[in-house]
């Protein structure tokens, strides 16, 4: 029994702790930004602290649905939030979002066109681009010769059987079912019940072959061999390619491939809190992400895709050409890009992801 | 005059008695109070939120929407995906309670044997690695169960074939295993400890052999320990979601993931159902909590 009450203290005292989160809300010189993990380089952080004397605070989130959740109480004492574009959608409609004043934001003029105006924000009143990027399919040269340019590769049985224990896919919702819908040659947006049968029925079939549903660390187990073909995200293969920091080498013998049949294109942006404590300190720091050696910067960290094209010009040649062989989208693949889209009807993948995971 | 006094006198008395019993039950609240507004504030408090929850719709973006529905728990007893991620956990919790009473109770004994000073080192063994965090220990047995990790190389420097683990359901209970031994182990050895080993002596004398000895002399009076350890281990595997998922591979669902996944990865969020489950859970585990009283006395625990 007095164990069973230490754990009870235990478990008391975590769940303080855990509410113990959340930022301050002071104003003054600090800027206080709630974004993904390691998703902004700390150089670019500290060099922006020392150019304008103040002090910025990184909070991090996992999910947009996480960051949205804490936005939408009020008060969460943040100025700027990093939204992927459903979340902007959703947190203009509901009303979370500053107007961004545009005057204050003259790098904006850096950005590539096809980055601007997308649906979730027409008119760029509420968000900038920070970083994009696609997903499609990382491979091995060794196991593959000639690159897999359909995602029969992942899909079909006959073709995937060879490379069975080294496979994986991501483990999202929306990212796993969206490939097979463009492999089955549908919208990744199609929620008819019949077609996202035949998705379950795809994944379903796939999974014995499957080393894993992944989306943390692909990069490492491609370099490691654990996984020979992947569904991933083209900022994983770059890493896996050009390696990470001090944490592991790069490997030139990974590629990547957006399928011919076509993928998604996502795009995280800038956006400023409504209740936001410092919103001029905000809208600075958002220019200076759209300064060109900045930007660069900060894609050379990351490793996602950055939609400055003046950043671009001043990435190192190797960034550059693997921008160039595909990595990055040309007029060409736009084609046959498309954007996750969420509607009322979107909580059907839930339900096809539930019962993938439940075979 | 004086049998006027009297009266008056035990009144008084009744009186401060009464005075002394308020200012005892005064303090007992006193006491109590931060305790018990800790309580309601969190752990009735989101209790109450949870339940309420799961009787109503989820929003259109996350978050609910003030309807009542029973509707959660209908598709929670209808959909035979959902009552599988139940069956798979609570099957998954009852082989690591198993298998964890398997190896805790000889180390348990083992322990208890040895001398004071021994049994210190011993015991302070079992709780050595608490001292790194589980994640990073769960990471280790990855790179242990990888196809060209640790076991595999000494597997097949040895002629033996390779083993494919990491990323099965096998791997997933070795895991759980492994991390929830330590608290089988301590209230067995609990048990143990205060065990009079010249019982089994004695039970030797009246000619029980050595398994008749330790089934029907130590195991009923260290029964107490294997319980507690049992309820220490199965209520945090049924919950678990993070072995399934680095050492399973994510592959298949236990309810922990299941729940997980409803509040903070599915478009939009299903906070409802995923509330319905968790309500489900407690009360399966609240079952699990009565039996254990009820087999157990005060003294026992």
């Amino acid at each position: 029994m007095k164990m069973l009450r230490w754990v009870g203290v235990l478990l008391a005292a975590l769940t303080v702790l855990a509410g113990c989160g959340g930022a301050g809300t002071s104003g003054g010189g600090t800027l206080y930004v709630y974004t993904w993990s390691d998703y902004t380089d700390p150089e670019v952080v500290q060099q922006f602290e020392s150019e304008n004397n103040v002090k910025v605070v990184l909070d991090t989130f996992d999910t947009n649905e996480d960051m949205i959740a804490k936005v939408r109480v009020g008060n969460s004492g943040y100025d700027l939030v990093v939204p992927s574009d459903y979340a902007v959608e959703i947190m203009i409609q509901e009303g979370l979002l500053a107007t961004l004043d545009q005057a204050q934001l003259p790098n904006i003029k850096n950005i590539l066109p096809e980055n601007l105006g997308l649906y979730f924000d027409e008119s760029n009143t509420y968000s900038v681009p920070y970083l994009y990027g696609l997903t499609g399919i990382a491979y091995n040269k060794t196991a593959f010769p000639t690159p897999p340019d359909s995602w029969a590769a992942l899909f079909d049985i006959d073709q995937l059987q060879p490379f069975a224990g080294k496979v994986s896919m991501l483990d999202d919702e929306r990212e796993a079912p969206a490939s097979v819908l463009r492999f089955l040659g549908e919208s990744v947006n199609e929620t008819d019940p019949a077609v996202l049968q035949q998705v379950q029925d795809v994944l379903i079939a796939q999974k014995p072959l499957l080393t894993a549903y992944n989306s943390n660390d692909v990069q490492r187990k491609l370099i490691g061999g654990e996984y020979v073909i992947a569904q991933a995200y083209n900022g994983m293969a770059i890493q896996a390619i050009l390696g990470l920091e001090d944490e592991f080498p790069g490997d030139p013998n990974i590629g990547w491939v957006m399928p011919k049949e076509g993928g998604v294109i996502w795009q995280d942006n800038l956006a400023i809190v409504k209740d936001s404590p410092n919103a001029a300190l905000a809208h600075k720091f958002i220019d200076f992400t759209m300064r060109p050696d900045v930007a660069a910067k900060n894609a050379i960290y990351v490793n996602y895709l950055t939609p400055n094209a003046e950043a671009v010009k001043q990435l190192p040649q190797e960034v550059q050409d693997l921008y160039a062989q595909g990595l990055a989208p040309d007029a060409a693949m736009y084609e046959r890009l498309e954007r996750v889209r969420f509607t009322e009807a979107s909580s059907a993948f839930t339900d096809v992801w539930t019962a993938v995971k439940g075979e | 005059m004086a049998t006027k006094t009297l009266p008056s006198a035990d009144q008084h008395s009744v009186e401060t008695a009464a005075a002394l019993r308020r200012d005892q039950r005064n303090q007992v609240v006193g006491l109590l109070s931060p305790g018990l507004i800790w309580l309601l504030l969190f752990f009735v408090a989101p209790l109450l939120i949870i339940v309420v929850y799961s009787f109503l719709v989820r929003g259109q973006f996350g978050g609910v929407s003030w309807l009542p529905t029973i509707g959660n728990y209908v598709d929670l007893f209808t959909s035979p995906v959902y009552l599988n991620a139940y069956w798979r956990s609570i099957l998954v919790s009852v082989l690591t309670t198993v298998l964890t009473i398997l190896l805790a109770y000889p180390m348990a004994l083992f322990i208890a044997q040895r001398s004071p000073r021994w049994k210190l080192v011993l015991l302070f063994l079992v709780l050595l690695p608490f001292w790194t965090n589980f994640l990073v220990r769960t990471y280790a047995w990855m790179i242990i169960l990888n196809d060209n990790g640790v076991l595999n190389t000494i597997l097949r420097s040895i002629g033996l074939p390779g083993q494919s683990i990491l990323y099965t359901e096998t791997a997933t209970l070795l895991g759980l295993v492994y991390g929830e031994l330590p608290f089988m182990v301590l209230p067995i050895y609990t048990s143990l400890d205060r065990f009079d080993f010249r019982l089994m002596e004695g039970a030797a004398d009246l000619g029980a052999n050595r398994w008749q000895a330790f089934r029907r002399v130590m195991l009923p009076m260290t029964m107490p320990g294997v319980i507690a350890g049992s309820v220490l281990v199965f209520i945090p595997t049924v919950g678990q979601f993070v072995v399934s998922e680095l050492l399973g591979g994510a592959k298949v669902d236990y309810i922990g993931n299941l729940l997980q996944r409803l509040f903070l990865r599915s478009n939009p969020p299903n906070w409802p159902l995923g509330s319905a489950m968790a309500v489900v859970m407690m009360l399966i585990l609240t079952l699990v909590i009565v039996l254990y009283f009820r087999g157990t006395t005060e003294d026992d625990r």
